[in-house]
């Protein structure tokens, strides 16, 4: 086809090779100053021949390891920054999250923290992919090893309270968990409201926090069939797992109380209340002090 | 008031532009055209910025009235039946081609043919509020404030006024040999290793490059699910919640493929086999319910270079001159 192919310089093909070479010489620039330790980077590549294709090229799937993060590419245009096991939680992942997001502008299309790793999504007509995996691949390894502690942006700690009313028009699965779980109603609630909450992961629909602590005596699967109609605000637990649905939507957890309080405002600059690694705590309120918090988050008419 | 009032919405339409991207770490999908190139061509074709919001619609168009006069431009799908109509006197809506469109004129798109979403540029574009950077609809979740599916009576704000930029109508100027972007059957969408591709075994991976897949009913710009072929075997564990693009293909404990679309969760647990490159989207968004597609596995190399092609196809698409309203009215 068109002459203008892909600069060859940052050919896929070469991929291994080119990424390396790309990724030290760019590091490099740090070895310069005298700072960069370059036992500090394993390359692991695995090949394997693409399955179901005449040709024979194979695809290498590379992956950089580098102190405690493995980076691989997920898709032409996307790194996942892993951290390895036992080596940090998901505070570190969104620590770092937010350090590439500040610092990787050019070509970056979404940084997308969770509980396991960090999705970076790239224009890559913009610029080559691999240099982009090299400026991750540095950028990690100043965050690791250049930057003073107190430098480290690290999240600041941030606690977000939210009011829920467990009383039963709020609550429609609380007495049926109640029966299946052995325990009493206000047993549920109490624990459910003492409990104190990571968020490992947004997702799902806008503003909803996949929050993790929840206390073992309250696992449930999660329902059989799904709800066609979740209220918004719903709160809700499923396995290991609570939340909160923001917005009226399908959906397959035990509803167990509603907060009043709107998790997702697209007005806002920072639409999402929750942020991956925030704590999260529920305080019980009443059903009045629920009707005189305001109009509930949206689509109210279910309550 | 220059808009556009919405008459009849057809099956689903909404305001789509290239798309919200920096929010999915609040949850927010990227959304936008699902067919970018298509709405990329449509806006070129009129002079407009590439980005303009225009109004997407899927399987059956709509019925839209103008307050004003303006210039349309229609891609994507075929909509063989679509017109214009002023008073008694209608026109055939042609394709791929700027047409004016009189005031109080009504554009009626009728079924589509040949893919399931057309869209229907504007001069100026859609100039309805932007929310978070773009004026896409999160139509599946309407209560979230992020733009709903159009409806009966809703007006959309466009640019006033008649066009007066085309000085230099070009009719050689190069225009797209169709928008439509594959019309092979089972149409194939390439794919490249995903996330968790190295946890399917040989004979899976080989699977999803062999089988012939059903696109479900149920399929939406969510997700494109895939039936008539599970992934066989013993399947991957849910994984750890982790981020998802437009194009990942999950696969669920029943084996049979989800493609993500472009209003899809940002994030998911379920193992990606691999996924459909950035290039290959607007094929997805095309695909009709119980359609046949196929997979083909590329490398990453060979899904950049197609997407930079795919590119330079767009870009060389020049704005042209609109057919004149009473003038010589294009065949059908």
């Amino acid at each position: 086809m068109p002459s203008t192919g892909p600069d060859p310089g940052w050919s896929w093909s070469l991929f291994p090779m080119t990424a390396v070479s790309a990724l030290s010489s760019q590091l490099r620039l740090f070895s310069s100053t005298g700072i960069y330790r370059k036992r500090s980077l394993r390359v692991v590549s695995e090949s394997a021949n693409r399955p179901g294709s005449s040709d024979d090229a194979p695809v290498s799937r590379v992956c950089f390891c580098m102190s405690r993060w493995a980076l691989s590419m997920t898709s032409e245009r996307s790194v996942v920054v892993r951290v390895l096991e036992g080596h940090g939680d998901r505070a570190d992942t969104a620590a770092l999250a937010e350090w590439i997001e500040a610092n990787l502008i050019d070509g970056v299309r979404s940084v997308l923290p969770a509980s396991s790793g960090v999705l970076i999504e790239f224009d890559v007509l913009h610029r080559p992919g691999t240099q982009q995996l090299g400026r991750v691949a540095e950028l990690i390894e100043l965050y690791e090893h250049e930057l003073p502690g107190c430098l480290q942006q690290r999240v600041m700690p941030r606690t977000r309270i939210i009011p829920v009313c467990y009383d039963e028009r709020h609550a429609p699965d609380l007495v049926r968990a109640a029966e299946t779980l052995g325990i009493g109603r206000d047993e549920i609630v109490d624990r459910h409201a003492s409990g104190r909450y990571m968020v490992e992961t947004v997702g799902f629909m806008p503003g909803f926090g996949y929050l993790s602590g929840l206390d073992d005596s309250l696992r449930l699967p999660r329902l059989d069939s799904p709800r066609t109609r979740v209220p918004a605000g719903s709160v809700a637990i499923a396995e290991s797992l609570t939340g909160v649905y923001p917005h009226q939507s399908a959906g397959g957890w035990h509803l167990i109380g509603r907060t009043p309080k709107a998790l997702f405002d697209p007005k806002k600059t920072e639409p999402s209340i929750l942020r991956v690694g925030d704590t999260v705590r529920f305080v019980p309120i009443s059903g009045s002090e629920f009707e005189h918090w305001g109009a509930p988050a949206a689509g109210g008419k279910n309550g | 008031m220059s808009h556009i009032e919405v008459i009849q919405p057809g099956m689903l339409s909404s305001v789509q532009d290239l798309g919200r991207h920096g929010h999915g770490h609040a949850g927010v999908p990227r959304s936008g055209a699902f067919d970018a190139i298509a709405l990329r061509i449509g806006n070129r074709l009129l002079g407009n910025d590439e980005s303009e919001a225009v109004i997407e619609t899927t399987l059956i168009g709509g019925v839209y009235r103008f307050s004003v006069s303006s210039v349309v431009c229609l891609t994507g799908a075929r909509a063989p039946d679509a017109t214009v109509t002023l008073g008694d006197h209608s026109i055939v809506l042609p394709h791929d081609e700027p047409v004016e469109v009189p005031k109080n004129a009504t554009i009626r798109l009728g079924r589509l043919r040949g893919g399931a979403r057309a869209y229907l540029c504007v001069l100026g574009g859609i100039l309805s509020p932007r929310i978070l950077a773009s004026r896409s609809a999160l139509v599946s979740l309407p209560d979230a404030g992020l733009g709903t599916a159009l409806r009966a009576g809703d007006q959309l704000p466009i640019q006033h006024g008649a066009p007066t930029f085309f000085e230099e109508p070009s009719a050689s100027a190069h225009r797209p040999q169709c928008t439509i972007p594959c019309i092979q059957s089972p149409k194939v969408l390439r794919v490249v290793e995903g996330a968790h591709t190295a946890r399917f075994n040989e004979t899976q991976r080989n699977a999803l490059g062999t089988s012939v897949f059903q696109v479900a009913d149920q399929s939406n710009r969510a997700g494109v699910r895939l039936q008539a072929s599970p992934v066989p075997g013993v399947l991957p564990e849910r994984v750890p919640s982790e981020g998802t693009l437009p194009g990942y293909i999950q696969v669920p404990p029943s084996g049979d493929p989800i493609i993500l679309g472009v209003d899809g969760p940002t994030t998911g647990g379920y193992p990606v086999i691999a996924s459909v490159i950035e290039a290959d989207l607007p094929v997805l968004a095309q695909c009709l319910p119980r359609e046949a597609v196929r997979f083909e596995w590329i490398s990453y190399e060979q899904a950049v270079q197609v997407l930079v092609t795919k590119n330079e196809l767009v870009q060389a698409v020049k704005a042209i001159a609109p057919n004149p309203w009473g003038g010589a009215t294009p065949d059908a």
